[in-house]
């Protein structure tokens, strides 16, 4: 899970290390335009409903977090 | 519930606060506007007058209770009002009645033939503000108020005067509790004789007919009276105006008949109790001058005297209370036949 | 029945008696009775229009909830069998049900919405299309529909309830009772807020106990809401409406004042109008969401919009903002325009596409007219420009190293007040887009001195203007002394001679000082003597 994650996040915003980055929203990493298409991305790769509430920076600071929120969502 | 005195207490003081409130922010008509007290007073000097006048303005500026009494022996008052409509006076009798109960009413048939197009908030406000028993007040507001008034500002002043404080002045707060009476038993004294006058000649009617609502309403006062016991005077004042027509007398004259009271319109009989139209009215013919009222109010005692005879009050407490009366209002009334004549004398100059 | 009128104060008061006399589980059918008694006594026979989305609410709300609910039955049965494709076939299916009837649903709801509130204004622009293209006078008839109380405000509310149920963040109400209520509730029928089900819900239904404490704080909250709206709005309506009707014969400051104090009233207004609806809900023990949080204060457009009309934003961002960000085709578009226009413009597209839907609606809701749509996108236009300038700014700002001092937070929030309080003149002028951009050129240009005379002609008098001075200079302190926490809750912990005093005052200044009634002209009551 967390490596597909990894991999979307590569193809949007090359030259992070995303294994040890926890902070891509705390730090400004990632913009509201790259989540907007992360989400995107993510809603259409692993078939899950990101809602609106979802979009808190705990759940989008780390590609661990990203794979837990997805993983609370598939059930 | 431990809370519940505090929840008392705390309504308490809101209504004692509305009160103060009510009273600073009520118009006092005292310095001026004096009309507006005669409803107010006569809870406070009314002495269980044996006859109660109903009517509009021309009522208070003709009949002068204590001249009454001095003439004839007659105690009574003036609940009469501007624009007092018929379901107003329909009102204040009910609210008179649960004060005291008079022998005789006698009421100006004058509004007749208005209806509600012509009242207005002011005169409203005027007869019924002050009015005390609360189902009498209601009733009167109800049918009285118009659409635009909002019925609440007749029970709790505040909320309809509220914007006069920008207007507040000294007499009141002083007179917020206690303000001084400024009619004699209703009656307003005035002494002043017109400048000018135009008296205008009749014009023909179309509809003789009297406004439905006021007729109404005068129905309900003979129906009054007639469960009451009280005997009632329907009588229009002496006026020299263009709107009263002979249709009406014989209209109110085969109501009268066939309830059996009595209808007499007193202007015809103006001549014969010595009114001069020019000298003894402070208008056009209509509203009269302290010299006008006298010869009127005497002629009326007369009349009420021969007709009705309301036997005489023998309770020495009122006796003395009238007698008292009747000593400030003779100072009064000498001061305002002085100005009178004064007023007379000026005109008499003119018309040389 | 307006929520300042002595009417309702009566109402209340008869539902309060019955509310708390009633056993705690009944308490939320005597709220549903009252507010239909106060639709029915406020717009009689147009009580069918929330009848029916009440009705479409509660059917589509339950079938949704059918779906979801054999969905998970049939998944847990069968959870051994089915490989993970079927699994996910039998969700899609299960969505595509739902989906269809939450169109629907939205369809007829939006569409009642639409005709009745938009229809005429479609009915004029195809009329002056008409005569500008075909120069055709043959002009389509207006329907003059009469618009039901409360209609934007309970269809959005229902609505969202609806996409809630939808996606799953709860379920659906099953009595029909509680649903109906929800969405008629009577204290926050004509001006919401807009509150979400899982949020109303907690407090709406329970029928709480008396509490004595949370009453007088209901009855503060009140007594200051009618505060707002009677001794300051409706006191500076006077000159506002005078100063605008005379518009072009009225000095550019004179203008200005009124583009003030028209800030002033329409906060005052809607605020002192949430105040009492929050306020009124506390007394029957239920909690409203707060739709302003100190909405001046805010050093950014982009705050402002967080902080005025609360729960209308969150509603728009929730629906459609955010959906229309993520949705496929969006993304789909956006990634199309980054290979063939470029990244950047690409990566900005669904945020800005969402924006200009979201600005343009909010226009539009707020008014049938082009000017309010004018008004949408202007806001829409500074929102971008200063996402776009940011760098510029921080620049700008790293030079004049200001930055977080209270001087720069002063000056955002001057011009951010300044900026939305420019924008209101759109609101304010009933002649159009025209007459907004005169007022607004005139107030900035056409600096004249004030003088009292001429603010007494256009309606407000030397003691008129202090008091409506004063009114403002106390909404301001209570804002500022707000950031230390609730005020109500403050006074009551007063000492309990200086609570009794201060709210005796409170209450006189609002009877006294409120502009509500006919007024008071001594001369109509002196020529009135015979």
């Amino acid at each position: 899970m967390k490596d597909r994650v990894i991999e979307i996040l590569e193809t949007m915003h090359p030259g992070v290390d995303y294994e040890v980055e926890t902070g891509l929203i705390d730090d400004r990493i990632l913009d509201s335009f790259d989540v907007v298409s992360l989400v995107g991305e993510l809603m259409d790769e692993f078939d899950v409903q990101i809602l609106a509430e979802h979009m808190t920076p705990e759940n989008f600071n780390s590609a661990e977090s990203i794979a837990q929120l997805i993983e609370s969502l598939e059930d | 519930m431990k809370k519940l005195p505090r929840f008392i207490a705390a309504a308490a003081l809101a209504i004692l606060l509305t009160v103060l409130l009510d009273h600073i922010f009520i118009p006092k008509y005292i310095s001026e506007n004096q009309d507006g007290s005669i409803t107010r007073e006569f809870y406070i000097q009314a002495d269980r007058p044996e006859v109660i006048f109903l009517g509009a303005s021309t009522v208070h500026y003709c009949i002068s209770p204590d001249y009454l009494y001095k003439c004839s022996g007659i105690t009574s008052y003036d609940r009469s009002n501007a624009s007092q409509t018929l379901w107003q006076s329909y009102y204040l009798l009910k609210d008179t009645l649960t004060v005291s109960k008079p022998k005789l009413v006698a009421l100006d048939v004058s509004f007749l033939k208005n209806g509600e197009e012509f009242i207005e908030e002011p005169s409203n406000r005027k007869v019924i503000e002050h009015m005390r028993d609360p189902v009498s007040k209601l009733g009167a507001v109800l049918s009285s108020a118009g659409d635009f008034e909002q019925p609440a500002g007749y029970f709790i002043p505040v909320l309809r005067y509220h914007s006069r404080w920008k207007d507040l002045k000294e007499e009141d707060f002083r007179y917020a509790f206690n303000a001084p009476c400024v009619t004699y038993d209703g009656y307003l004294m005035d002494s002043s004789i017109p400048e000018e006058q135009h008296i205008y000649e009749p014009e023909p009617i179309d509809d003789p007919s009297f406004a439905p609502k006021a007729e109404e309403y005068l129905d309900r006062i003979i129906e009054l009276c007639k469960n009451e016991g009280i005997e009632l005077l329907l009588m229009k004042t002496p006026t020299f105006v263009n709107s009263w027509h002979t249709e009406y007398d014989e209209a109110l004259e085969k109501k009268a008949g066939s309830n059996g009271i009595r209808y007499i319109n007193f202007s015809p009989l103006a001549d014969e109790m010595g009114i001069r139209v020019r000298t003894d009215y402070i208008d056009d013919g209509e509203h009269m001058n302290i010299s006008g009222a006298h010869k009127f109010t005497e002629y009326l005692g007369e009349y009420i005297n021969n007709n009705y005879a309301p036997a005489s009050d023998e309770d020495e407490v009122l006796k003395k209370k009238w007698s008292e009366k009747l000593g400030a209002y003779e100072k009064a009334a000498a001061e305002g036949m002085a100005a009178w004549e004064k007023a007379y004398e000026k005109y008499a100059d003119g018309a040389e | 029945m307006s929520y300042t009128s002595l009417a309702f104060a009566a109402f209340t008061l008869g539902a309060l008696i019955i509310y708390y006399l009633m056993p705690s589980r009944f308490r939320y059918l005597v709220l549903l009775a009252f507010s239909y008694a106060f639709y029915i006594i406020t717009c009689g026979k147009y009580v069918i229009y929330i009848l029916v989305t009440t009705c479409s609410t509660y059917i589509a709300t339950r079938f949704m909830g059918g779906i979801y609910r054999r969905q998970k039955e049939y998944l847990a049965e069968n959870k051994e069998t089915l490989t993970r494709d079927e699994k996910k076939q039998y969700k899609e299916k299960s969505k595509s049900g739902a989906r269809r009837i939450m169109v629907l649903t939205l369809l007829l709801n939006f569409g009642v919405l639409g005709v009745l509130k938009y229809a005429d204004f479609t009915i004029a622009n195809i009329n002056m299309l008409r005569l500008t293209l075909f120069n055709s006078t043959g002009f389509l008839g207006f329907l003059n529909p009469v618009l039901p109380l409360g209609i934007s405000f309970y269809t959005f509310q229902s609505m969202g309830y609806v996409i809630d149920v939808y996606f799953g963040r709860y379920e659906a109400e099953k009595n029909p009772f509680k649903l109906a209520l929800y969405v008629s509730y009577f204290p926050q029928i004509i001006q919401g807020p807009i509150s979400r089900f899982n949020e109303l819900s907690k407090t709406l239904f329970a029928g709480a106990a008396f509490n004595s404490e949370s009453f007088c704080i209901g009855l503060y909250r009140i007594l200051w809401g009618l505060f707002k709206k009677l001794v300051v709005a409706d006191r500076l309506a006077a000159y506002v409406d005078g100063a605008v009707n005379h518009y072009t014969e009225a000095g550019g400051t004179y203008l200005l004042l009124a583009v003030f104090f028209y800030s002033m009233q329409i906060y005052g207004d809607f605020s002192g109008g949430i105040d009492i609806t929050i306020g009124v809900s506390k007394l029957f023990g239920v909690s409203v969401a707060e739709n302003f949080d100190r909405p001046f204060f805010s050093k950014s457009v982009a705050e402002y919009w967080r902080r005025w009309h609360i729960t209308l934003g969150t509603w728009f961002k929730d629906y459609i903002f955010y959906p229309i960000t993520v949705s496929k085709r969006v993304l789909e578009l956006s990634k199309k325009s980054r290979e063939k226009i470029g990244e950047g413009f690409g990566k900005r597209l669904p945020i800005y596409l969402a924006m200009f839907t979201v600005w343009f609606a909010t226009g539009l809701w707020h008014g049938a007219e082009w000017r309010y749509v004018v008004w949408g996108l202007l806001n829409f236009v500074i929102l971008t420009f200063s996402t776009e300038a940011k760098p510029l700014y921080d620049r700008l700002n790293g030079l004049l190293k200001w930055e977080g001092s209270f001087a720069h937070r002063c000056f955002a929030v001057f011009r951010t007040f300044w900026i939305m309080s420019f924008l209101r003149v759109f609101d304010l002028s009933s002649g159009g887009v025209k007459m907004a951009l005169v007022i607004i050129k005139k107030s900035l240009t056409d600096i004249c001195p004030l003088t009292l005379e001429n603010i007494e002609l256009l309606g407000l008098d030397r003691q008129e203007l202090t008091v409506g001075c004063i009114g403002i200079l106390i909404m301001l302190i209570y804002s500022l002394r707000q950031r230390k926490g609730s005020i109500e809750e403050a006074i009551l912990k007063l000492p309990i001679a200086a609570r009794w005093g201060f709210t005796a005052l409170a209450c006189m200044a609002v009877v006294i000082f409120g502009s509500y009634g006919m007024g008071y002209n001594a001369r109509d009551f002196i020529y009135l003597q015979f």
